[in-house]
């Protein structure tokens, strides 16, 4: 059996690369048989082996060049987060030329071959290091969060020529879709009432669309919803119930790399359209209700226009319809509360 | 706000049809609800003890009303409906007893039939809510199937009573049958009262529903029930009966 480090250090940067160092397979064979503390030792070892995997691909011009290899490896292992370390597996080569005041860097993967050229005058090694670890970083995994600001900071050279279409502006900056100014959501949803206080149970099924401005944490909100698909059962008296609602609201958002989290309350105006299914003489009618909603959201965040997302709402109608019928009068009313959930598509315009 | 803009119109109720198969609300001061039924008298000598009066309504402008006179033979006017009528349904009716008459051996308010022209003894076999007087003033109300099989129902207890100069709702639901599915369930005031089921309630093809003042009496007064906001229905009407859309 092999020790469980080399398996992992093999996945990280592949068979075609140097075994690791007897350092590493000490520290590994004791880590089986001592436990926690050389575990530590291992660890080190294996993150030594995974820089200098890293430096042995990086090709330098001759002589004194800054930055250097080691330093660019170093950073390169420091900036790649843990779990995603295998993707260095598709590095090929890095080429740093050191111009002076300037460097050129090439990186070559399995997908292609991108070249920038940065600024340096102050000759800054370790600074040179880390943008040409972030560039490398950029290269192999579509970057998010923030890092594509920390990778623009040091300006172009203004006879820096232009970027080739593979390292174009887009590839280094994906934020710039999910800060569009107008988002567009239509949803599939289901909404469900609730029997509280005598009101009678409703449930239905239909869309929505909504539209939220702006690119802060805090969004006006604007939207319509239709169902047409709904039934009621009020003491007997079922029926069919059709209902529109316009929503105007605010909404709070969260994000992160990977998800958008929001919250938001609404004002609601719902018409409904109800029509006796069981009735010798079936009728319908229509009518006004105002309400209040509050709605949990949780989407995806993808590097295209559209993201997939999930929410939660409920709705509070302080006045709900009552429903009659001849002879025998009330029969009952819509729900005080409703829970609905919807899924959808953001659409980032 | 969103509470006083929707109690300020939105919120309103929602009208989503109705179960009323016929009515009589006596508002137009004539007969013509019950007339539109060829078949609302059973005799026509009846025509002559029952009108609509305005001395006492439970809404509107009239009620129904119908005198048995004085020193007749067993029995009295009838006025009924059979028009379009199912085999099931709701009958309702508010009643007004004018008068505290010291019955000695019933008074019969409400009966169900069948329309069976062939059958000469048809009006012998009726189901009647009778009213029974008590000692200390009240009527106490029992159903009587003029059938061998059932005569008179168990008394419900506590006793379905009525009194005099009170108006008090009766609602049956009856299930017109030739065999032992029919059905008898009676609410007073909104109170199930009695309920028969599995048994025969007609001899005929189709039911026949009739508001009365039938008693076998010898009095030297007349007998005078008035009855409005009369009902046939799919569904229950209940006290609380809504007969106008809103």
């Amino acid at each position: 059996m092999r020790p469980k480090a080399r398996r992992k250090y093999r996945n990280i940067l592949g068979h075609n690369l140097p075994v690791m160092n007897w350092a590493a397979r000490i520290g590994n064979g004791l880590q089986l048989v001592t436990g926690v503390g050389l575990a530590l030792g291992a660890a080190n070892a294996q993150a030594s082996d995974g820089r200098q995997a890293i430096e042995q691909r990086i090709r330098m011009q001759p002589g004194n060049v800054c930055p250097t290899a080691a330093g660019v490896a170093a950073e390169t292992w420091a900036l790649t987060p843990a779990h995603r370390r295998a993707v260095l597996d598709e590095l090929r080569d890095v080429q740093i030329e050191d111009l002076g005041s300037s460097y050129r860097i090439v990186v070559a993967t399995a997908k292609g071959t991108k070249e920038r050229i940065y600024q340096g005058p102050e000759r800054d090694c370790e600074k040179r290091a880390r943008f040409v670890a972030v560039f490398v970083v950029l290269t192999l995994m579509p970057p998010e969060g923030q890092l594509p600001d920390a990778a623009v900071a040091e300006a172009p050279s203004p006879a820096t020529p232009p970027p080739s279409p593979e390292i174009a502006k887009p590839n280094l900056a994906p934020n710039l879709v999910a800060e569009r100014l107008f988002r567009l959501e239509v949803a599939a949803t289901a909404e469900q009432g609730i029997q509280l206080d005598g009101a009678n149970g409703v449930r239905y099924f239909g869309g929505s669309l909504r539209a939220l401005l702006g690119r802060g944490v805090l969004l006006p909100a604007l939207g319509v919803s239709y169902a047409a698909l709904g039934h009621f059962d009020a003491g007997g008296v079922q029926g069919d119930l059709a209902r529109a609602a316009a929503h105007a609201g605010l909404r709070a958002r969260v994000r992160t790399s990977a998800w958008e989290l929001g919250a938001q309350a609404d004002a609601v105006v719902v018409t409904s359209r109800a029509t006796a299914t069981n009735l010798v003489h079936p009728t319908s009618d229509s009518g006004i209700e105002l309400g209040v909603e509050a709605a949990l959201l949780v989407a995806v965040r993808t590097q295209m226009l559209m993201e997939p997302f999930l929410a939660t709402a409920v709705r509070w109608i302080p006045v709900p319809h009552a429903l009659t019928a001849l002879p025998r009068g009330e029969v009952g009313s819509l729900p005080h509360v409703w829970i609905g959930a919807s899924a959808g598509v953001a659409l980032r315009l | 706000m969103i509470g006083a803009l929707s109690a300020a119109g939105c919120g309103d109720s929602l009208h989503v049809g109705s179960d009323l198969l016929w009515s009589a609300r006596h508002d137009t001061g004539d007969l013509a609800e019950w007339n539109a039924d060829p078949a609302s008298l059973l005799d026509a000598a009846d025509a002559a003890n029952i009108r609509v009066s305005n001395a006492q309504v439970h809404r509107g402008s009239g009620a129904l009303s119908i005198t048995r006179p004085a020193m007749g033979l067993e029995g009295g006017p009838t006025i009924g409906h059979a028009a379009d009528l199912p085999e099931e349904a709701y009958y309702g009716a508010w009643f007004f007893l004018t008068e505290d008459h010291a019955v000695n051996t019933y008074w019969n308010i409400l009966q169900f039939r069948s329309l069976e022209p062939t059958d000469p003894d048809s009006g012998g076999r009726t189901t009647d809510l009778r009213l029974r007087r008590l000692p200390d003033g009240p009527f106490v109300a029992y159903v009587f199937q003029h059938n061998d099989g059932y005569l008179q129902a168990p008394l419900a207890y506590p006793p379905p009573l009525v009194r005099p100069r009170q108006w008090f709702h009766v609602e049956v639901f009856f299930r017109h049958a030739t065999d032992m599915t029919g059905a008898i369930r009676i609410w007073l005031d909104g109170r199930l009262v009695y309920d028969l089921p599995a048994r025969k309630t007609g001899v005929g093809p189709r039911p026949w529903f009739g508001l009365c003042s039938e008693t076998d009496d010898v009095d030297a007064v007349p007998f005078e029930v008035l009855a409005d906001d009369v009902t046939i229905s799919r569904s229950r009407a209940t006290p609380d009966q809504m007969l106008d859309v809103p």
